[in-house]
């Protein structure tokens, strides 16, 4: 019996399908997302501290950069929840609107550096020879001076503000994803389903783009999460050595900075900018997780 | 260069490969060129001459190390060759050639698993080659990808699935519905049934079959497998080490081996015969690696019937006078036939002194 | 000939998300002293499950019942870790995948010789010997140089007859052997299948060979056991099997495959795909695919039956087989 035409074909093979449903990366992340506890974690988490900068308005009624000199260094109150810094300003709006600060630069700056590393390193993975060579030259020289002592100089020679942040973060972060995506393409490379493109004609972006890069992103994106911690720590410690933001926007590094000199009279100056970014840190840090365990198809 | 075409007048072949040659060279560590060492290299492909001929299934057999699938590669251009030439229909082929030639040559490949994109559908899969070769427009794919589904028996209802809710039968489909919406003239079948199940082969096979007959394609099978070799196959070329020792119709080559390793090959296939026994092994050791190649014939270490010659000359490929399209590399092609009776000869004693040996054991209880 | 291995209703079950799953469901069969028995099915059917349970190998997840006698004793019986212990000299394993079982950072002969250190309590230079000896009688040429070799540098058969080596170290009286040629080129498991052979006839070995491959039973083995679906469907002499099958998937399957030694037109393919074992079937599993299917297929439960001398079958129309096979026997020259 032949088994070719499409009428006989649908009965007899029918059974092959798995009877029940079979998780799959899109089904899985749809199906599947609240059953990851880091990933749940980790959005809530993050979605209260985001939640909470983003309404900042509504949560605190002074401004942050509302000095008031005739209440200095109060302690916390029921006027000022986490009291006044040394120049009046309310603690809690620092927080707020300093979140603010700091979680958009670490977003936004996690992006140029992914864009432009995971090009490079899809091109060096890919074309090999020459190109890789070149690539990771230009890694070997990022990745021969100290991440801070290079983000500093760069910060210095552009000038204080957010500008100089961006460049110097992607300048300096693009690495990490050059190696990962160099690192998976080159494994990727080798799947039949490639060569298959290629024997069958396809050209080189069609087969980077559509077969490599789907299949090598989500490495890269997992990456991405931990990057954005990275990056608010180094903003932060920018602010603390007075290069980040220049005040009066307000600034959680700059926060700790400032309240280094009150940690035996009025600890929560430093303490809770710095709780702050530990928080959001494992909270981004329980997303990964999760995220990895997610997006990898099964 | 030897000339592998019957002397029967035949047509031109559809594909022909000479002296080809492909060899990996081995990178030294910086320790070892400093100490002088000269890189080796992997011959993987060593001067191979063959010819397809049009809507024929030629058969590539060999062991681990000979290099069918490196010849495979190289034909289908994902390698670019260290040597010697591939032509299709009289036209020169390198690694670089444009998507017209390309749509000509089509592969399957062995591992249903890894053959398919897993973040496409289907019909993604399947589409996107009509979308480059067929030039069909976006909106008509959804339909066109149901002809070449269709002969490859691949249920429509399941067009719009993942490869992973599929079975390796029908993965295995998908890749060759793929292969064929490109309408090509010759498909190169790597290993296309070993990753499936026993009783799924047969689907497969018998589809490949009804392809051929079909739409009168070319087919070069590659594989390890004697039995699936015997049951498709019109001609058979034996590889070994890089070169091809042996080629012949399909039966001739069965029946009158004319080259010991084919003899060797042969008879370690195990025959669902019962009674019949392990048979006595044939040859001694595993093959030498592709890297240190031996001198002169690279099987005398291993062949029954070396000489002194053999360990200086390197036999060509040569036709014998015992069929017109039957090629043997071996400087004593016509001493071949009483090795296989000496082979048959040993297995037929041996099973018997085995039958004895069970018979007495079982009267002793 | 005494019987040396008898299994007796052997399930395993699987807790999964979904439910519970069978991956053997009430196997049983019998090795004597001195044989070999193939236990052949495709991919998913229980075959390596089944082997597995002999030696306790199975994960964590999954309970195990039904009892396993080894010269009489039950090894799945409460204290049985005590007792795999003390039979682990006497039954042996090879596996598919020689790589993953050899240490990668200790030489071959090494490993070779600890294990007989371990087993035998032998110490280290009449060890080393031992090992030698053992590595020349699996014909491992130059086995004085090859026993410092590691195993990364030894070619995939050199690296399974070191795992045969070292699994008759302990001089067993059962070999387990998990698809070990699979992988293999033809040439190289000719000779590691002449090995086996060898030692079954020299030392009474016996041998549970579990693979895809009908035709490598049907060379090496007296008895097979065919699984499908969890359970065995038919089980007898190879000749009687391969010869006469009296149930239908055994028939289909060996009307199915290429045979080197028999040229056929079209393979005849059986029709659908194993059932997934969260939802077997009800009645006969192999049922939905059967040529002969009767209502009295669609419910109840199947076990082998005794058809005929040391051949039992499941499947209650048997005699359809025998009809088949009249104009078209599954032996050339039958």
């Amino acid at each position: 019996m032949s088994a070719l035409a499409p009428g006989n074909a649908t009965q007899t093979l029918s059974p092959d399908l798995l009877p029940l449903p079979v998780t799959s990366v899109k089904d899985g992340f749809r199906t599947r997302w609240y059953r990851s506890r880091s990933f749940v974690a980790g959005i809530v988490i993050l979605g209260v501290i985001i939640g909470m900068c983003t309404f900042a308005p509504l949560l605190t009624p002074y401004s942050p950069t509302q000095q008031d000199l005739t209440h200095v260094l109060q302690p916390p109150s029921a006027q000022h929840l986490l009291g006044t810094d040394q120049l009046g300003i309310d603690m809690w709006s620092q927080l707020l609107y300093g979140g603010r600060t700091d979680l958009r630069i670490a977003f936004l700056a996690v992006i140029l550096p992914f864009i432009l590393g995971t090009t490079l390193g899809c091109l060096a993975g890919y074309y090999g020879r020459a190109v890789d060579v070149g690539v990771m030259r230009m890694v070997d020289i990022v990745v021969a001076f100290p991440f801070y002592v290079l983000v500093i100089a760069l910060v210095f020679a552009i000038g204080p503000g957010e500008k100089g942040i961006y460049i110097a973060i992607t300048i300096v972060g693009w690495v990490s994803y050059a190696r990962i995506v160099r690192g998976e393409i080159l494994v990727a490379k080798q799947q039949d389903y490639v060569l298959a493109a290629r024997s069958a004609g396809f050209g080189a972006p069609r087969i980077i783009v559509r077969h490599l890069l789907p299949n090598v992103i989500t490495q890269a994106i997992v990456f991405a999460t931990a990057d954005v911690v990275l990056d608010i720590l180094a903003i932060v410690t920018l602010g603390y050595l007075g290069l980040g933001v220049p005040p009066p926007i307000p600034d959680w590094g700059r926060m700790i900075f400032n309240g280094q000199q009150f940690l035996t009279t009025q600890w929560q100056l430093a303490t809770f900018p710095g709780l702050a970014v530990v928080v959001t840190g494992i909270g981004l840090a329980l997303l990964g997780d999760g995220l990895s365990d997610l997006l990898r198809p099964e | 260069m030897t000339d592998i075409r019957p002397e029967v007048a035949t047509p031109a072949p559809q594909l022909e490969v000479r002296a080809l040659r492909k060899y990996f060279p081995l990178k030294l560590s910086l320790m070892a060129r400093l100490r002088g060492q000269v890189p080796e290299t992997v011959k993987a492909v060593d001067d191979v001459d063959m010819v397809v001929f049009k809507g024929e299934v030629l058969g590539l057999v060999g062991e681990t190390g000979c290099g069918k699938s490196t010849l495979a590669r190289c034909i289908a251009g994902l390698y670019e060759s260290s040597g010697g030439e591939i032509r299709l229909d009289g036209q020169a082929l390198s690694a670089r050639r444009t998507t017209a030639l390309r749509r000509r040559i089509q592969v399957v490949f062995q591992d249903p698993y890894s053959s398919l994109n897993p973040r496409m559908t289907v019909t993604q899969t399947v589409g996107e080659i009509l979308r480059v070769h067929g030039k069909i427009p976006r909106k008509a794919v959804a339909t066109a990808v149901d002809e070449p589904l269709g002969l490859v028996g691949f249920p429509t209802a399941l067009k719009n699935a993942y490869p992973r809710s599929l079975s390796g039968g029908l993965r295995q489909r998908v890749s060759i519905a793929r292969a064929l919406a490109a309408s090509p003239e010759i498909l190169l079948a790597d290993e296309p049934v070993s990753a499936l199940d026993v009783s799924v082969q047969a689907t497969i096979l018998n589809l490949l079959d009804d392809l051929r007959k079909r739409l009168g394609l070319t087919i070069l099978l590659i594989t390890h497998d004697m039995a699936v070799v015997r049951h498709l196959s019109d001609r058979v070329a034996v590889m070994y080490l890089g070169r091809i020792v042996e080629s012949a119709p399909s039966e001739e080559l069965f029946t009158n081996p004319r080259h010991p390793y084919t003899v060797a090959l042969l008879s370690a296939v195990p025959h669902l015969e019962p009674g019949r026994g392990v048979p006595p092994p044939a040859v001694v050791g595993d093959p030498p690696s592709p890297i240190r190649l031996p001198s002169g014939c690279r099987y005398h270490p291993r062949c029954p019937l070396a000489e002194e010659v053999c360990r200086r000359e390197d036999p060509p490929l040569e036709i014998g006078p015992w069929h017109p399209g039957h090629a043997a590399a071996c400087h004593f092609a016509e001493r071949v036939d009483q090795l296989v009776l000496q082979t048959a000869d040993q297995r037929r004693d041996r099973a018997l002194a085995q039958q004895a040996d069970k018979a007495a054991g079982q009267e002793k209880d | 000939m005494p019987e040396l291995l008898r299994v007796e209703d052997d399930v395993v079950e699987i807790r999964t998300r979904r439910g519970v799953l069978r991956a053997v469901d009430g196997v049983s069969f019998s090795i004597a002293a001195g044989e070999a028995l193939g236990l052949v099915g495709e991919s998913g059917c229980g075959k390596t499950t089944a082997l597995r349970t002999i030696l306790g190998l199975i994960p964590r997840h999954a309970t195990v019942s039904g009892r396993v006698l080894f010269e009489g004793e039950d090894l799945l019986a409460k204290n049985g870790d005590a007792m795999r212990r003390r039979r682990g000299k006497a039954i042996s394993m090879i596996f598919q995948e020689p790589m993953t079982a050899l240490n990668p950072l200790m030489r071959a002969g090494q490993q070779i010789a600890e294990a007989i250190e371990i087993n035998l309590g032998h110490g280290g230079r009449e060890a080393r010997r031992e090992a030698v000896d053992l590595m020349r009688r699996v014909d491992i040429p130059d086995a004085e140089r090859r026993y410092r070799a590691y195993p990364h540098e030894l070619s995939g058969g050199m690296r399974q007859r070191v795992m045969i080596a070292m699994a008759l170290s302990c001089h067993p009286r059962l070999v387990l052997c998990d698809e070990p040629t699979t992988a293999l080129d033809v040439t190289v498991q000719e000779q590691i299948l002449n090995i086996l052979a060898t030692m079954q006839r020299e030392e009474g070995l016996s041998i549970l060979y579990v693979t895809h491959d009908l035709a490598v039973v049907a060379e090496l083995c007296e008895r097979v056991a065919v699984m499908y679906a969890a359970q065995i469907v038919e089980i007898g002499t190879v000749d009687e099997v391969f010869r006469r099958p009296r149930h239908p998937y055994t028939l289909g399957l060996l009307r199915s495959i290429p045979r080197f030694e028999r040229v056929q037109e079209t393979l005849n393919a059986i029709p659908g795909a194993p059932p997934h074992l969260l939802a077997p079937p009800p009645g006969c599993r192999f049922h939905p695919r059967c040529p002969y299917v009767e209502d009295d297929c669609r419910q109840g439960d199947f076990p082998l039956l005794p058809i005929g001398d040391d051949h039992d079958s499941a499947c209650i129309h048997s005699e359809r087989c025998v009809e088949a096979i009249v104009g078209d026997p599954v032996m050339p020259g039958d």
